[in-house]
C-alpha cells in the first residue's frame, strides 16, 4: 500500500492553502506535483513529510494514518529530501550522508551503514566530493549529498514493507545530466517497492518520469491523471498561463513533448518573437 | 579494487565481523586514515594539558607544593605513604584551599564549555553561548539583587542561610530567566528556536536594565561586591559550596549519554530531524535543562565568566570537525584545562592581588575569537 490523501485541507493563519486534495501512490510509481509559484505544492509535501497540520482529511502511508505513526517507525521507511539544506557546521559531506541511517542506528554504525552510504554517494556520484567538508560544496553538490544521504535512509526493504520518497524541487540546482541521474534514481527506487512524490516545475521531465501528474493550482486539484492525458495546451495555458505546442516525443510517442513559446496572451507569442 | 573486495566481504560475513574492524577498514581510505589515531592524539593531548593545568593550580602560588609532594599529601589521605617530604602548612593549603579552587574550576570550565557545544548545536549557530540565553544574566540580576537588597530580605532571620543565600539567588534567578524564555519561544507546541534567542536578547536587556537600577542603589561596599561578581572568580570556592554547586553540575552529564549522535542529527534543521525520527522537542527540552542546570549552578558560585563557551567549540570544530560524539567530551576536557589556566594567570599576574578571571578569560578570548572569525572567510 502506498501513500494516499483523501480531501486534506491545510489552512495557515487565515489562508487555506490546500483545500480537497485528494490522491493516492502506490508503491512502484513516481508521482510529479506541478503547478505555479503558490499553488500549494511544497505545502502539500510538507502536509504528507508531517511538518503541516491538515486541519480535514486523511493522509495515509500504506493504509495507516500519518498521527498513528510512531517517529521512528515512520523514519524507518518514509524519507524526505528538504528544500534547503544549509548546514554551518565542519561535517564532511559522507558524514551528512550517514545521518541518513540514523533511524537504523541502535547505538553506533555497523559496516552496514557504511556501506549504504557509499553506495548511495556512488548513485548521486558524489563520492569523488565526499571527503570534503560540507559547507564547501556548490549549491548543487549539496543537493546530491542531500539527497545520497535520503536515500541511504530507506535503502533496504524493511521486513517487506512499502517505502516512501518525499523529494521537494530535486532537481531545482542541478545541472541537466543530474536533473536526470535524480529522476532516474527516483524511478528505480519506485521499482524497489517505493511509492515516489515529487515536486517539479519542468513538465518535460515530469512527462518523462512520472507515472501521474498532480497539478494543483490555487490549492486545490486541477488534473491528476497520467502524463499524455494531462498535458495538452488548454491546461498548460489554464494552470500555467502560458501557450505551448505539445507534440509527440520524437523517441517514445507515448510521451508528450511540450515546447512553451510564451505568455498566454502576451507579447511574444509566435515562436519568432525573438526575430 | 580494494573496495569491491570489501564490499564483497561484508555481504559474505558481514554480522559476525565487529563493526570497529570494518570500520578502521573501509573507512580508512575514504574518511583520511589519521582520523582514528588523531582521535586518541586529540583526547591525549587534551587529557595531558587538563593535567598539567591540575598540578600548576594546585602547586602554583605563595605556597608551593610540588608534583611529588601533592601525590604524597593526596596519598596520606589514603593512608598510603610516599618518602616525599612535606609541610605541615603545604597540606593544609592544599586542602583548603587549592582542591577546592581547582575543582570548582575543572567543574565550572567543562560546565561552560559543554553549555557552548550544546547550545551552538541546538540554534545550528556557531555563536551561540551560555549568556545569548540571558541565563548568566538572569543569575547575575538575582545575585546583584541579594547583595544590594540582602539586608531587608528575611535572612536576618536565618543566619545559617547567609553562606547559601548569593549562591541561591543566582541558581534561581538562572533557572527563572531560562524558563521565561523558554515558556516564550514555545508556540503551539513547538520550540522555535530563533524566538528563544530574541527572547533571549530582550531578556538580557531587562536584567542588564534591573542590574543597572540595583548599582544605582548600592553602596560602596556592595558596589565592590557586585563589580566582582560580574566579572567572576574562583575565589569562593570552597568545599561547601562544592557540595551545593557540585552536585547540580554534576548530575546533568548523565544527560549527555546518547545524546551526541542525535545533537548531529539536529544540526541539518528542525524537520530534518523529525524525519530521521528524533523526538525535537524533547531533545531540545533536554539539551535547555542540561544547560540551564550546569550553567546555573556554575555561575552561582562563580560569577559571570564569558568566552570560555564560545570559543572551546569553536576551536575544537576547527581540529575534530562537528561530529557531537568528540566534540562534547573534548569540549569538557579543553574547557576545564582553560578555565584553570585563566585562573592561575588571574592569581600570578597581580599577585598577592587577584584580578577577576572574567578579565583575563575576556582579555585572551576576545582577540583569539576575532582572530578565528578573520581566518574562517578562508573556509574550513
Amino acid at each position: 500500500m502506498g501513500i494516499e490523501a483523501r480531501e486534506i485541507r491545510v489552512k495557515i493563519g487565515k489562508r487555506i492553502l490546500l483545500d480537497d486534495v485528494s490522491f493516492s501512490v502506490n508503491p512502484g510509481e513516481v508521482l510529479a506535483v506541478l503547478g505555479p509559484n503558490g499553488a500549494g505544492k511544497s505545502t502539500l509535501l510538507n502536509a504528507l513529510a508531517g511538518t503541516v497540520k491538515t486541519i480535514r482529511g486523511e493522509i495515509l502511508f500504506g493504509g495507516k494514518e500519518l498521527s498513528r505513526w510512531k517517529t521512528d517507525d515512520l523514519a524507518k521507511v518514509r524519507a524526505v529530501l528538504p528544500q534547503n539544506f544549509d548546514l554551518d557546521f565542519p561535517f564532511k559531506a559522507r558524514e551528512v550522508a550517514l545521518l541518513g541511517r540514523t533511524p537504523h542506528i541502535r547505538f553506533s554504525e555497523n559496516a552496514r551503514d557504511f556501506r549504504i552510504v557509499e553506495e548511495s554517494l556512488k548513485k548521486v556520484e558524489a563520492e569523488e566530493f565526499a571527503g570534503r567538508f560540507y559547507p564547501t560544496l556548490s549549491g548543487g553538490e549539496r543537493q546530491r549529498v542531500q539527497l545520497a544521504r535520503v536515500l541511504a535512509q530507506i535503502w533496504e526493504s524493511q521486513n517487506g514493507h512499502s517505502r516512501y520518497l518525499l523529494l521537494d524541487e530535486p532537481i531545482s540546482g542541478l545541472d541537466p545530466a543530474h536533473q536526470h541521474l535524480t529522476l532516474q534514481t527516483a524511478r528505480e527506487f519506485a521499482g524497489r517497492e517505493t511509492a515516489v512524490v515529487a515536486v517539479l516545475h519542468d513538465m518535460n521531465l515530469a512527462a518523462q518520469y512520472a507515472d501521474k501528474i498532480l497539478i494543483l493550482k490555487n490549492g486545490k486539484r486541477f488534473i491528476c491523471d497520467r502524463p499524455k492525458n494531462v498535458f495538452n495546451s488548454r491546461v498548460i495555458r489554464e494552470v500555467f498561463g502560458i501557450d505551448a505546442y505539445v507534440t509527440k516525443h520524437a523517441a517514445d510517442y507515448e510521451l508528450p513533448l511540450i515546447v512553451p513559446f510564451g505568455r498566454a496572451g502576451g507579447e511574444g507569442k509566435t515562436l519568432g518573437a525573438k526575430v | 579494487m580494494r573496495e569491491a573486495a570489501l564490499i564483497e566481504k561484508t555481504e559474505k560475513g558481514s554480522e559476525s565481523l565487529k563493526a570497529s574492524d570494518y570500520k578502521i577498514q573501509e573507512w580508512r581510505g575514504l574518511f583520511p586514515g589519521w582520523i582514528f589515531s588523531q582521535k586518541t592524539l586529540v583526547f591525549g593531548g587534551l587529557g595531558l594539558f587538563l593535567g598539567a593545568m591540575i598540578l600548576i593550580g594546585i602547586g602554583n602560588g605563595p605556597v608551593e607544593i610540588s608534583p611529588g609532594q601533592i601525590l604524597a599529601i593526596v596519598a596520606r589521605k589514603l593512608d598510603i605513604s610516599i618518602p616525599v617530604e612535606y609541610a605541615r602548612q603545604q597540606e593544609s593549603v592544599l586542602w583548603a584551599i587549592r582542591l577546592p579552587r581547582v575543582l570548582l574550576g575543572i567543574l565550572v570550565g567543562a560546565g561552560l564549555a559543554l553549555a557552548g557545544t550544546l547550545l551552538q548545536g541546538l540554534f545550528r549557530n556557531p555563536l551561540a553561548e551560555p549568556s545569548l540565553l540571558g541565563i548568566s544574566s538572569g543569575a547575575a540580576l538575582f545575585a546583584v539583587g541579594m547583595i544590594v537588597l540582602g539586608d531587608f530580605i528575611t535572612f536576618a532571620a536565618f543566619p545559617d542561610l547567609r553562606l547559601f543565600a548569593l549562591p541561591l539567588a543566582a541558581f534561581v534567578g538562572g533557572m527563572t530567566t531560562i524558563f521565561l524564555v523558554y515558556r516564550i519561544g514555545k508556540r503551539r507546541g513547538c520550540v522555535d528556536t530563533s524566538t528563544i534567542l530574541l527572547a533571549g536578547i530582550a531578556v538580557n536587556a531587562l536584567a542588564g536594565a534591573g542590574i543597572g537600577f540595583l548599582t544605582f542603589l548600592a553602596d560602596d561596599t556592595q558596589l565592590r561586591n557586585i563589580a566582582f561578581w560580574s566579572l567572576g572568580s574562583l575565589g569562593n570556592a570552597a568545599w561547601q559550596n562544592l557540595a551545593v554547586a557540585g552536585p547540580l553540575m554534576i548530575l546533568p552529564l548523565f544527560g549527555l549519554k546518547n545524546l551526541s549522535r542525535r545533537m548531529n542529527v539536529l544540526l541539518l534543521g528542525d524537520s530534518e530531524a523529525a524525519h530521521l525520527g528524533i523526538e525535537v522537542n524533547r531533545l531540545k527540552r533536554r539539551i535547555i535543562i542540561i544547560v540551564a542546570l550546569t550553567v546555573g549552578a556554575g555561575v552561582s558560585v562563580t560569577g559571570i565568566i564569558g568566552f570560555v563557551g564560545l570559543l572551546v567549540p569553536h576551536l575544537l570544530r576547527l581540529t575534530v570537525g562537528a561530529d557531537h560524539r568528540i566534540l562534547l567530551p573534548a569540549s569538557a576536557l579543553l574547557g576545564a584545562g582553560l578555565l584553570l589556566g585563566a585562573d592561575w594567570l588571574s592569581r600570578t599576574i597581580v599577585a598577592p592581588a587577584e584580578l577577576p578571571i572574567g578579565v583575563v578569560t575576556a582579555f585572551i578570548g576576545a582577540p583569539f575569537f576575532l582572530w578565528l572569525l578573520l581566518r574562517k572567510n578562508n573556509g574550513y
